[in-house]
């Protein structure tokens, strides 16, 4: 009998005991630094941001509901939680994964635009961030979003315009780590590209990063070689899908890349990773 | 004679009746039960065994031409617009859901069943009264490239067949919900409860374990990460992912150990039980497997209650005859049917015997009794795994002693888990961890299994009939050899 109770006490304070160090063990299992990883979900878009000071942020989440399953390698097993959710454009290949990300994790902010709330799928994402309790940010260019090791500055878009096509409405930010900088623009076109370097003319140093999403999976509607040049960047990340039906990345955005020296890394395969640091930037 | 054997010839004649109707035809089966007959004038001792097999067979293959007489459908391939109520649990897999639609309008007092494949939203939920606009289609069978570079054909006329499924009809226009049907009360509330805990699943668990998690709880019919699905099939794990006996035994002796401390009398109990046990196959949404071990279960529960024991093998063949009598389709057609039933033979046949020759094992974690029990199931199952997938795993046993000894364990931690978590997160923590590290530790073993170089060889394909007199010669050798067996079979009490 006496064994029995000290059995049960002992199987008490274990699980009292591992209640209380839940901070360790995730530190155990799961350790962040700065980077971005371009998770493989396909013909689409989701880029996870991480930082070593405990930030995550995803923007975009893919065609599909890969997502979920591409994050879980990454988010600590008892912290399931995203600082932020970028919903860039309301293009399914975008927007998809976001609604399951949102009901799986705990996420504080929704990050949209104003084009996005009246589509189907961005109303299907203020319900689904109603019912979870997750706030809605409305972000215009110029805002700046300051998380823990990690800003995130609004380029793009104008609310006071006017477009004819949804990419253009494509939010683009520029993070900042501590040793390192990305730039991601959804599927924002040549025509954007080359209004934000016209708008930045004053500090170009705003556009120059050292990592670059190239627009729209690699389409030769976005990533011009201006572009390119006022960016400057050591890496551009391709995410696209195997063998997708558009045919990207186009040669012609290859092409352009190779001649301003911009190493070229893909998430066809597997997740990409990009680590920034002291010494400089590693792909994975 | 015993009556059990009486009874078990009838259900064998009825199964092998059905067999023979749906692969060479309902004339064969006249013609056989007329031939066997005729051979017993010369065989006095056994004429009403076989006169009873005769009849089941008879009987057989007559329920089998009732159920085959399906009405020609006219298919027409305009465009038109189809209501009805989603019958069966809607499946969300990666990036599309898959509704069973019981549609009305299209033919008088008659309900056609409809696959449709809608985009992952809007959602809709069990029960729910549609109206869509598409093109019927028929299912069409197609080839597929396997990885060691064969064409193998899937019969998708036939799979959809088994839940008695005429049309398909892909991504439809004008989706409408009309409405909730008041019907199939039970149903709805428990697959919106299943929803309820499924998410609050996905809530503490990260992808894949999670689903595979879910899976191995009651059976979830969302998409388990691909990867991890293949990696079970090469290491000969799928099993565990599919759920079985093991759940139903769980839970009948968890509720009849339970009820006695709350005063309900001995036969209410059992029959609560039954029918618990029955609310959790509808639960699961009702695979062959688990409607098989919920049948057995349940008769052994209620034959226990009528003061006896009855033998698991003749639990079996009337689960089966039961099972089959239903939907007789699910005999040649149903491999989640054939291979819960061949696994489970197995074990009954075999196991015995392969812990007699392996006593050098010791009996450290149930190490003996596991190898016994993978040997039994997958010699029993080896032929039509061949058959199916032409392929054997050399790694399966290997699998199975390592991982299914903690499967048990991995379901206590994440039930508890689970039902901790809806009070009290911060509690529930040590119980996600425990889950995490074995779910994780089933996931890295079948992953390094499977990616070993000789993890499977590929078998050529072998015609049907040869795998039929495969298990012929098999079963003659089992009955030759140990002439006891059927004595020991058909006993009622073991």
């Amino acid at each position: 009998m006496k064994k029995k109770i000290l059995i049960y006490i002992v199987i008490f304070i274990i699980i009292l005991g591992i209640s209380f160090l839940q901070n360790y063990i995730n530190k155990l299992f799961f350790q962040q630094t700065d980077s971005v990883i371009a998770l493989q979900v396909g013909q689409g878009d989701a880029v996870l941001l991480e930082s070593d000071l405990g930030a995550r942020v995803l923007v975009d989440g893919g065609p599909d509901n890969s997502v979920v399953y591409r994050l879980g390698d990454y988010l600590p097993l008892f912290d399931m939680s995203l600082d932020g959710v970028f919903m860039t454009h309301a293009d399914l290949d975008h927007v998809l994964g976001t609604i399951e990300v949102m009901r799986r994790y705990q996420v504080k902010y929704l990050f949209i635009t104003d084009f996005i709330k009246d589509k189907y799928l961005g109303q299907l994402a203020l319900q689904e961030a109603e019912k979870n309790n997750v706030n809605v940010v409305i972000v215009n260019i110029g805002d700046v979003i300051d998380l823990s090791g990690m800003k995130i500055s609004v380029l793009w878009p104008d609310e006071s315009m006017n477009y004819s096509n949804a990419n253009d409405t494509s939010i683009v930010i520029r993070v900042d780590f501590q040793y390192g900088s990305v730039m991601l623009t959804g599927d924002a076109s040549i025509d954007i590209e080359e209004k934000l370097i016209n708008i930045f003319s004053n500090n170009p140093e705003i556009l120059d990063v050292d990592v670059l999403k190239a627009g729209h999976h690699g389409s030769r509607t976005a990533t011009g070689p201006a572009f390119v040049e006022a960016t400057s960047p050591q890496f551009a990340i391709i995410s696209a899908g195997l063998n997708n039906k558009f045919g990207h990345p186009h040669m012609e955005v290859i092409d352009i890349l190779n001649k301003y020296n911009v190493k070229i890394v893909d998430n066809v395969y597997q997740d990409l990773q990009i680590e920034f640091s002291e010494n400089g930037l590693v792909v994975y | 004679m015993r009556r059990a054997l009486l009874f078990l010839s009838l259900c064998i004649g009825c199964i092998f009746g059905i067999g023979i109707a749906d692969s060479i035809g309902v004339v064969a089966t006249v013609v056989i039960a007329g031939f066997i007959i005729i051979t017993t004038f010369f065989l006095p001792r056994y004429q009403v065994v076989v006169f009873l097999f005769c009849l089941g067979l008879l009987l057989g293959s007559f329920r089998f031409i009732v159920f085959s007489q399906s009405d020609n459908y006219i298919l027409n391939t305009d465009e038109m617009t189809i209501q009805g109520v989603i019958s069966s649990e809607v499946e969300q897999k990666i990036n599309k859901q898959r509704i069973v639609l019981a549609v009305d309008n299209l033919i008088e007092d008659e309900v056609v069943n409809i696959l449709v494949t809608l985009p992952l939203y809007p959602q809709y939920n069990f029960g729910d009264y549609l109206s869509l606009t598409g093109k019927l289609k028929l299912p069409e069978d197609f080839t597929y490239t396997d990885e060691y570079n064969r064409q193998v054909l899937f019969s998708y006329s036939d799979y959809l067949r088994l839940k008695k499924i005429d049309f398909v009809m892909y991504y439809p226009r004008n989706k409408k919900l009309l409405g909730t049907s008041n019907q199939m009360f039970m149903r709805r509330k428990l697959f919106l409860g299943k929803k309820i805990v499924t998410a609050q699943l996905h809530k503490i668990l990260p992808e894949p374990h999670a689903t595979f998690v879910s899976a191995i709880l009651w059976g979830s019919r969302n998409a388990l990460d691909p990867n991890v699905k293949k990696n079970f099939q090469k290491a000969g794990l799928s099993h565990i992912v599919a759920l079985s006996g093991f759940n139903i035994s769980i839970i009948s002796l968890a509720l009849l150990a339970l009820m006695p401390h709350l005063f309900i009398s001995r036969k209410f109990s059992i029959w609560l039980t039954v029918l618990i046990i029955f609310m959790f196959v509808i639960f699961t949404g009702g695979e062959s497997s688990i409607v098989r071990a919920a049948l057995m279960g349940s008769g052994s529960v209620i034959t226990y209650q009528m003061g006896r024991r009855a033998s698991a093998f003749i639990l079996l063949i009337v689960s089966a005859t039961l099972m089959i009598l239903v939907n007789p389709f699910i005999l040649l057609h149903d491999i989640g049917f054939q291979l819960s039933f061949l696994a489970t033979l197995g074990l009954l046949l075999f196991s015995n015997n392969f812990e007699n020759w392996l006593k050098f094992l010791p009996e450290f974690l149930g190490l003996r009794e596991t190898v016994s029990a993978t040997l039994a199931a997958t010699l029993a199952t080896l032929p039509i795994l061949i058959l199916y997938f032409g392929r054997i795993s050399l790694t399966s046993i290997f699998a199975n002693i390592a991982i299914v000894p903690v499967v048990p364990f991995l379901m206590l931690v994440s039930f508890i888990g689970l039902v901790v978590s809806f009070f009290s997160s911060f509690l529930a923590s040590s119980f996600i961890l425990f889950t995490y590290l074995t779910s994780s530790y089933i996931v890295i073993v079948s992953k390094f299994l499977a990616n070993l170089k000789f993890s499977e060889i590929p078998v050529p394909f072998v015609p049907v009939w040869i795998i039929g007199i495969i298990y012929f010669v098999f079963g003659a050798i089992i009955i030759f050899v140990n002439r006891k067996i059927l004595n020991k079979l058909t006993r009622y009490i073991v």
